[in-house]
Order: structure tokens, then sequence, then C-alpha cells
């Protein structure tokens, strides 16, 4: 079930994914995500490196209450490492194990990474204010059928239509 | 009945549970090409529609599931973590999102999949990531407003269309097949491939019709599915009206409930803001759509004492004992008139008795007697805190 450039048929690996979807509702009841990881390891570092101002502003504040056993013993942290092994070992097996910067041949490695650098940002500040990412927002608030989830997922791909022809010199 | 989480598995264990989750996710992403930030962006540039087949899929088949095992019984949607809904915050997080994606070419998760194969750029995503998450941790403050306002809740799609939730899942998979069909049109015209070409789908393209109708024909069914709770209101509604309810006599409660009768435990099914009629000391509130919360019904179920169900007239106590029944309880009793009734039975006092009937004279004194008794109780049950409102704990999650 492979197509021509090695991946898995992408319906198959919908269907695998929603699977899997469905049984950490059903184990864990909550969905899966990414950005939360983000967050704790955010927190974690900004207690470690200004513990002072980790006690006094807000936000941290408030993290560091309601994780009670350490932000870094956390459901989203744990899912994360297994994602990064999970993807290492696909990447072995289906032999695409290599550093590289991808880009566009149109465009210099150091533009990729700017753009990447900068998209991460924006998706790192945009999934606190959406309450999750393409994962725990999209894709988990849609198996649930929550609003905010989809309305979340429709402002994604909505917005990212919407300025494909002003940054399309990055991929076409 | 799901979830596991806390009561199966332990929240040490549903670590481990993570990291297992967590291969799988990752490995699957990895296998689709969500590795790739190119492959990713050609979604927006109309040459590869992988994350629309993959999110789709995924998306409607865990929609379908959820529906489908809710339903049986197997798990309590109530006790999932549903995204809540902060309208602007959800709205203005997509669209920075939005722009995030188009780009930096990955989205968090994908990012992950993409760093752990070698992808420079992708490390640097995560890194830009963090950075993002640091600056709304700084500029919090300023955020709050528009990040805690606007608050709707746990927002369910069905709940605010009011339709059976199967409907919505048919309009997703509608939605879903359509949009296949139209986007692998797109897809060869603008990779220049002819339409009978196979090379984008290495299984023969009616295959994927197929199970596109499989699942169409599914979520068909599905919408004639109620919810979970709308289903055994139904029943009950029918176990109500085919065999009578076992009914507590309004005057041999309140000479139970004044005598403190310790076998008995009353749970007061009427809404929180429903204060029309006096509570009775003691009791426990679980509103009536609230029984069918999971930690409620291991409450009746495993509960030792008569539980005497109460509400104003008596409708709902009637269904809630149906309902008790249903789950395996058959102990529990309705108060016969409701609260109306109960307090009623102290108003109506006889004009005149026959002083040498002691039937008579014990009654009156009782009923004339019992509102003081009863106000006393309740100041006992106050003081000590005794009167509980029991309301579910949930999982908490999110990204």
């Amino acid at each position: 079930m492979k197509t021509q450039n090695n991946y898995m048929n992408p319906y198959l690996a919908g269907f695998l994914l929603g699977l899997l979807l469905l049984v950490t509702f059903v184990v864990t009841g909550r969905g899966l995500g990414a950005s939360g990881a983000i967050k704790s390891v955010v927190v974690a570092g900004v207690e470690t490196v200004a513990p002072t101002h980790a006690k006094n502003a807000e936000f941290y504040k408030e993290y560091v209450a309601s994780h009670n056993e350490g932000v870094l013993k956390n459901w989203l942290v744990f899912e994360i490492l297994g994602v990064i092994v999970g993807a290492f070992v696909s990447g072995l097996v289906a032999n695409r194990l290599t550093w590289k910067v991808e880009h566009n041949p149109k465009i210099k490695s150091r533009t990729r990474l700017i753009a990447a650098l900068f998209g991460g940002m924006l998706f790192g500040l945009g999934a606190q204010f959406g309450r999750g990412c393409t994962s725990g927002a999209a894709l988990s608030g849609m198996a649930v059928l929550s609003a905010g989830g989809v309305l979340t997922m429709l402002a994604i791909f909505a917005t990212a239509y919407a300025l494909a022809y002003i940054f399309r010199k990055l991929w076409i | 009945m799901g979830p596991f989480v806390p009561d199966i598995i332990s929240n040490e264990l549903n670590l481990i549970v993570a990291l297992i989750i967590g291969f799988f996710f990752g490995f699957i992403l990895e296998q689709a090409g969500f590795s790739s930030s190119r492959k990713l962006a050609g979604l927006f540039y109309g040459y590869d529609f992988t994350v629309l087949r993959v999110l789709f899929t995924a998306g409607v088949t865990a929609m379908i599931g959820i529906i489908v095992l809710s339903f049986l019984g197997i798990v309590d949607w109530n006790m999932l973590f549903i995204n809540p809904t902060f309208l602007y915050s959800a709205i203005i997080g997509g669209i920075i999102m939005g722009a995030g994606f188009i780009i930096g070419g990955y989205c968090p998760g994908t990012s992950f999949a993409g760093a752990s194969i070698g992808k420079i750029d992708a490390i640097v995503f995560i890194v830009g990531g963090i950075l993002g998450v640091f600056v709304f941790a700084e500029l919090y403050p300023y955020f709050k407003d528009i990040y805690l306002g606007f608050d709707y809740g746990e927002l369910r799609i069905d709940k605010l269309l009011n339709v059976n939730p199967g409907i919505i899942a048919l309009g997703f998979t509608l939605m879903a097949f359509v949009a296949f069909i139209i986007t692998s049109k797109i897809e060869r015209k603008v990779n220049n491939i002819s339409t009978h070409s196979k090379k984008f789908f290495e299984l023969p393209e009616n295959k994927p019709l197929l199970f596109g109708f499989a699942f169409i024909a599914v979520s068909l069914i599905l919408t004639f599915l109620p919810t979970r709770e709308v289903y055994l209101q139904n029943k009950i509604e029918g176990i109500v009206q085919d065999k009578g309810i076992r009914q507590i006599d309004p005057l041999e409660f309140a000479f139970r409930v004044i005598d403190e009768d310790n076998s008995l435990l009353v749970v007061d099914l009427r809404d929180r803001s429903d204060k029309r009629y006096k509570t009775i000391p003691g009791s426990k509130q679980i509103p009536f759509d609230e029984l069918f919360y999971r930690e409620n019904q291991n409450f009746i179920k495993k509960i030792p004492k008569t539980i005497v169900f109460v509400d104003g007239q008596g409708i709902l106590s009637s269904k809630a004992v149906a309902f008790a029944n249903e789950i395996g309880n058959h102990r529990t009793v309705a108060l016969r008139g409701g609260l109306e009734g109960f307090w009623a039975q102290f108003q109506n006092k006889p004009k005149e008795i026959n002083q040498n009937d002691l039937h008579q004279v014990a009654y009156l004194n009782f009923i004339t007697s019992a509102p003081e008794k009863l106000q006393m109780l309740e100041t006992k049950y106050s003081r000590s805190g005794q009167s509980t409102d029991a309301k579910p704990k949930k999982k908490s999650g999110g990204c």
C-alpha cells in the first residue's frame, strides 16, 4: 500500500490516525496534541533560567499552579517524546533519515530557515490563542464535534489559503 | 466505560500510554509524508492534497467512532475533553496559525515528525514555536481579556444546531468525499498528469471511492442515532409509562427525614438555579441531566442506601427511578407529589379532629411541628456542610 514516493496511501494513513485518535479518547479521555508540549518546555525553561520571573508573571504562575506534579511530567510531553521516536523509526524503515534543509530549489536554504523560524513563532503564538494547534484543536476538536476546534481549523486553512499567493515564492 | 483514566489507568501509567500513543502518532505522521514541509504546503498550491486526505479521513473516522462508542455506552462523551470555545480567541488563534503554516510549512506535530528524520528546517520551526509561546507568555496580561473572553464553554456543534451528532458526521463525511474528488482532479491538473494515470494512487481509483461510499453509508445510518442521553431518556419514558414506579408517601418520607433515618439518601434532581421549593435537609443535588454522567451512574449503582429522588412535581423523580432500575439499582424510590406536595402537606391541616382518635391527634401534632424540625435539621446540616453538590471531575486536556 505505498504510493510512488514510498509514502503510505493517504486514506489508509488517515484511517489509522483516526483509529489512533479514537483509542486515545477512549483510553485517556483526551485527544492528541503537540503545541502543549512546547508550552511545557517554555514554562520549564523559564522556571530554570529565571525562577523569580516565573513566580511573578501571571502566565507561568497559572501554569505551574495547574501542573502540581511538575511541568515536564505532562501527558503531552511524553506523547511528543513518543512522536519523535515513532517518526524516527518510520524514517528508518522508509530510508528517509538524512540531515537536510528541505526547500524549494528557487530559494536559498537561509531564506527557508528564516521563514521556518518566523512561521514557527506565529504557530506557537497562535496555538495559545486557539488553545491547541492542528492536532489538539483542529483534529481532536473535530472528532468530538467541538465548535471552537472546528472554528480554529477553518480559520487556519482559510488564512493559509488567503496568504498562499503572497508567499508563493517560498514554495513554488 | 471509558475513558479509563484516571479510574482504571493511573496517572503514572498514563504517561507510558502517552509514549505509546505518541509513537504511533509520529509513525503515522511520518509514513503519510507529514515530515516534509513541501508536501504539506502542497495543500495550498494544489500540487499535493495529502494533508487534506489524511486530516479529513482521520477526523471523520474518529468522529464516527466516538458517536458509535458513546451510543453503546462504551465511552462517556461527557467525560471527554472537548476544546472549550472562546469565540474570538479561537478565530484569532486560527488566523495566526494559518499565517504560520503558510510561512513555516509545518504545524507543531508535523515539525516534530520532520525534526526526527533530520529536517533542519523543522528543528528551526520548533525553535520558532518555543519563541512564539514565550512571546505569548510574556505578553499574557495584554492578551488575557481576549484569551478568556467570549467563553461559550464546551460547545458541541450537534448541541448548538440541536441535531443528532450523526447528522454532523454525515455532513463532514460528504464534505470530505466531495473534497477528495475535486482536489484529486485539481492535483492531476496542477501536476500535468493525465486523468487516466494511476501515478497518484497505487490503489485502483475506484477503491478509495468504495471506501468513501462505505463511510457515507455508515454516517447515514448514524444520523438516526440520538445521543446516549436522549436514547436513555426515551427508553426511561417508556418504562415510566409501562410500569408503576416505586414511590414513597410524603408523610412517611417527612417522618423518616425528621427521624434522621440513615438508610435513606435524598437526591434532589432540580436544576441548581431552581429555588421554587425548599430543599430537603441533607439532600444531595444531582440535576437530572447529570445523572447520566459516569461518576453519578457509579454513585447510584454503588450507594448502599435507599435513594429517594425528589424534584418539583415528581415527574423527573419517576424517570430517575426508572433510570436507576435500568442501570441495576432497584432500591430507589420517588417522592410522590414531589417537593410541592411535600411542603403542602404541612399547610393543609385538618380543621376539626376527633380528640379521642389518637391517630388523628398524633398526625396533627406531627404536621404542625414538622416544618420547625425540618428547619432545625437544615441549619444543622448546612453548618456541618453535609448538603453536598455533585459535580463530576473531568480530565483536562488540550494542546
